[in-house]
């Protein structure tokens, strides 16, 4: 009798697993004491930025992973490499996050740097342990609402703790990055920056 | 329960009635602990003793482990270009802890003598705080993967061994207890520490209040 209704709750559960998703939270996150409302500094693959802007805490989505069919997997940061054409490419890594609770009003943080149209995933391994100041010339950071029109446009500075990548097959790459980051945009500042992500192939695109 | 409480009440009534000697023992002592090798502590105790015979004795007791500080260092980073990228931190460990237990001293060897040797089982509840502190300089870095205070009060248990010695006026023991950590799931928090499960090496003297 058990087994029979084992059965059919497994028959059922498995079509509405199918349709709705089962997703499974992969960020961590861990209050600084000394900071309030952002998460400590870490290198251990907690997928998570946290920051304040304008002194109001700052914190990127959570990475979810489908179990059984959707949802689709969602990260909160990408790495991405787009041709421009002429001897300069653009690298991007955009964050995407809400302020405090307020989930539906989501934006994105960009540091854009210009890099060789050579420039290759495993070249970011380069910028581990180094610290990068954007101020124009070389790249930039965006701060972009999402369904809303207005960019702010700033100079700031990146610190990467860790940045490995791997091949893991043909345009496919993983690691990690971890690191620190402050930007201002002259109407608004981006303080006590950190960042600690394990990268997936999905994260990694370049063209 | 309700059936059970007034034999374990009238039980412990006749074991206080049929005590022959209580003792009060003030305890000092040393602490290391098992899973962190640089946590120490200094002990204090009392702990009241219940002879019922020349076996057992029932022992109320209440530890208090006054930390020693451990202090390391730890790293600090920051973007701000304008700075060293590094900066070390010192990072204090307190680790302290409180305890209220029940035990048992039963004798095993030297029942009618001078000497003695006795085993100590006890559990109770134990409140341990473990206590951490950073110094750098907090306007400019961030500390990377940093430790925080943490605190758990629960149940616990402890064993040990006492060798004690009669005198005219009172007993001198000596005791070496190992304590489990307080009863729960790991520290849910990336700690490069655990629990304490306390070591410790004990001196006491037992003073006969009652006959």
């Amino acid at each position: 009798m058990i087994q029979y209704y084992c059965k059919q709750i497994f028959y059922w559960l498995v079509p509405v697993l199918m349709v709705t998703g089962c997703g499974i939270n992969e960020t961590h996150y861990f209050a600084d004491a000394e900071n309030d409302g952002i998460a400590i500094f870490s290198n251990t693959g907690n997928n998570l930025l946290t920051c304040y802007i304008d002194a109001k805490p700052w914190r990127t989505i959570a990475r979810q992973q489908g179990i059984l069919g959707p949802p689709r997997p969602t990260y909160e940061v990408y790495i991405q490499k787009r041709l421009s054409g002429t001897g300069k490419d653009t690298l991007s890594i955009s964050w995407e996050g809400y302020f405090g609770t307020r989930d539906t009003l989501r934006r994105f943080i960009t540091a854009r740097l210009a890099v060789d149209s050579g420039f290759s995933a495993t070249d970011l391994n380069a910028l581990q342990g180094r610290r990068i100041s954007l101020e124009g010339s070389n790249g930039y950071f965006l701060d972009s609402a999402r369904n809303v029109y207005s960019v702010l446009m700033g100079t700031g500075h990146l610190y990467f703790h860790t940045l490995q990548l791997e091949s893991t097959g043909p345009g496919a790459f993983s690691g990690s990055m971890s690191g620190l980051m402050d930007a201002d945009f002259g109407t608004e500042k981006i303080t006590n920056g950190r960042f600690d992500h394990s990268i997936s192939p999905e994260q990694v695109q370049f063209q | 329960m309700k059936k059970i409480l007034p034999l374990v009440i009238a039980a412990n009534l006749l074991f206080f009635a049929a005590v022959a000697q209580v003792y009060i023992e003030p305890i000092a002592g040393y602490q290391l602990d098992i899973n962190n090798k640089d946590f120490k502590q200094i002990n204090s105790a009392v702990q009241i003793a219940f002879k019922k015979n020349n076996r057992y004795e029932f022992i109320l007791a209440a530890q208090v482990s006054w930390p020693l500080s451990y202090v390391s260092g730890d790293s600090a980073f920051t973007a701000n270009s304008s700075l060293p990228v590094y900066a070390p931190a010192e990072k204090t460990i307190l680790p302290g802890s409180f305890s209220f237990s029940a035990g048992h001293r039963i004798v095993l060897a030297g029942r009618n003598s001078a000497n003695k040797l006795s085993l100590l089982i006890n559990t109770g509840f134990t409140a341990q705080k473990i206590k951490v502190r950073y110094a750098y300089d907090k306007n400019n870095y961030t500390i990377l993967n940093p430790d925080q205070t943490q605190q758990r009060v629960n149940i616990y248990v402890s064993g040990g061994l006492e060798y004690m010695h009669l005198l005219k006026s009172g007993r001198l023991f000596f005791q070496i207890n190992i304590a489990s950590p307080p009863a729960g799931k790991q520290i849910k928090y990336p700690s490069s520490f655990k629990f304490m499960a306390p070591l410790n090496f004990n001196a006491g003297y037992s003073i006969p209040i009652k006959k």
